[in-house]
């Protein structure tokens, strides 16, 4: 008996203009330029919204023939927090999938680009390496915060630079302290490497 | 009777020693850079003999349309990229040529194909598929050197 092999596809969100001004002009420190490129999906981006997005990419430009090749994806996680995501695709028609991804250009009325970070051949290599870049992205926006504060020398708190990282991963929710969301993110992380160990073969 | 071998243009120089070295020199074509193809547009119900209307016989760009038609549906906007060449045109068949790469999925496109067009269904049979030129010239091609 042949195994199916299958990909899983790690990729992140950016979005070049940043995200749609609501209650973060009201923050004390202005969001940095990564933070910007990296921020939070909209809400009622989920996973399925995801998957019909994609499915519709591969509609417009694979056709019918795409659709069958590489329909039967499957959106493992999707953390709107973060902008990550780990897509499942079987391993033949996973290039098909990527260009799918780089073609899309908006998500949800937004201007997004669709950036596939890690092909691996196991969900479990997948997670570790969003792990990894969740805490880059943490220990790059503290690093840029600190030099922004430095710099422009205000004497604000530390809370600022708080609210900050809380702004980025949050999703808006910007009165908690970061640590408290990051472990939350770890949190979410965990419970999908519980929940698909099943499929992890 | 004098055969004449002379090369009816004038050989590289490399070429031509390897061949005075070894005698007969062979070249096979084996990734040829197009496909031709000969299709024809069907109509069900057909169209009588000599019937003619400013609709039939379909003209070049009536053939673009329903074959980009076909090639979108199936293959999406990668399948409307391949490029087509019409090379000639008779009634309601066409010869074309594209790059060979392509040819695979693009007959299977436009093969299950199908559309209604003024209560006829249309659609594309593939009467030839050949790498050269002379497999949809049709005969054996000994006329065009007489």
């Amino acid at each position: 008996m042949v195994r199916v092999k299958q990909r899983y596809l790690l990729f992140t969100i950016l979005y070049p203009s940043g995200p749609q001004s609501t209650s973060n002009n009201t923050t004390s420190s202005k969001p940095t330029q990564s933070m910007t490129f990296h921020s939070p999906s909209p809400q009622n981006l989920t996973r399925t919204t995801l998957a019909s997005i994609i499915r519709s990419s591969i509609s417009t430009n694979f056709g019918d023939w795409g659709i069958g090749q590489c329909g039967s994806f499957a959106v493992k996680y999707f953390s709107s927090a973060t902008s990550t995501g780990i897509l499942r695709i079987t391993r033949d028609n996973y290039r098909t999938l990527w260009a799918a991804l780089t073609y899309i250009r908006e998500l949800c009325g937004q201007p997004a680009v669709i950036k596939v970070v890690r092909i691996s051949g196991t969900i479990r290599k997948a997670e570790l390496e969003a792990v990894k870049l969740a805490e880059d992205a943490i220990r790059r926006v503290k690093k840029e915060a600190k030099g922004a504060k430095t710099g422009a020398s205000a004497g604000g708190t530390n809370a600022g630079d708080k609210k900050g990282v809380a702004g980025l991963f949050g999703g808006g929710k910007l009165g908690q302290p970061a640590t408290t969301v990051d472990e939350e993110q770890d949190q979410m992380l965990v419970d999908i490497v519980d929940s698909d160990d099943g499929d992890d073969d | 009777m004098e055969i004449d071998t002379q090369p009816p243009v004038a050989e590289v120089p490399a070429i031509a020693k390897a061949k005075k070295k070894h005698g007969e020199q062979r070249f096979t074509v084996r990734k040829p850079e197009w496909q031709y193809l000969h299709l024809r547009m069907t109509f069900d119900p057909p169209h009588p003999p000599t019937y003619s209307s400013p609709s039939y016989p379909p003209d070049l760009l009536t053939w673009k349309t329903h074959l980009s038609t076909a090639l979108n549906q199936f293959l999406g906007i990668a399948g409307t990229a391949i490029s087509v060449d019409f090379l000639h045109l008779e009634g309601p068949e066409v010869w074309i040529r594209l790059p060979r790469e392509d040819s695979t999925r693009f007959i299977a496109a436009i093969g299950g194909w199908g559309s209604e067009v003024e209560g006829r269904n249309v659609g594309f049979r593939v009467l030839a598929s050949t790498e050269f030129l002379m497999g949809i010239v049709g005969g054996d091609g000994r006329d065009v050197f007489v």
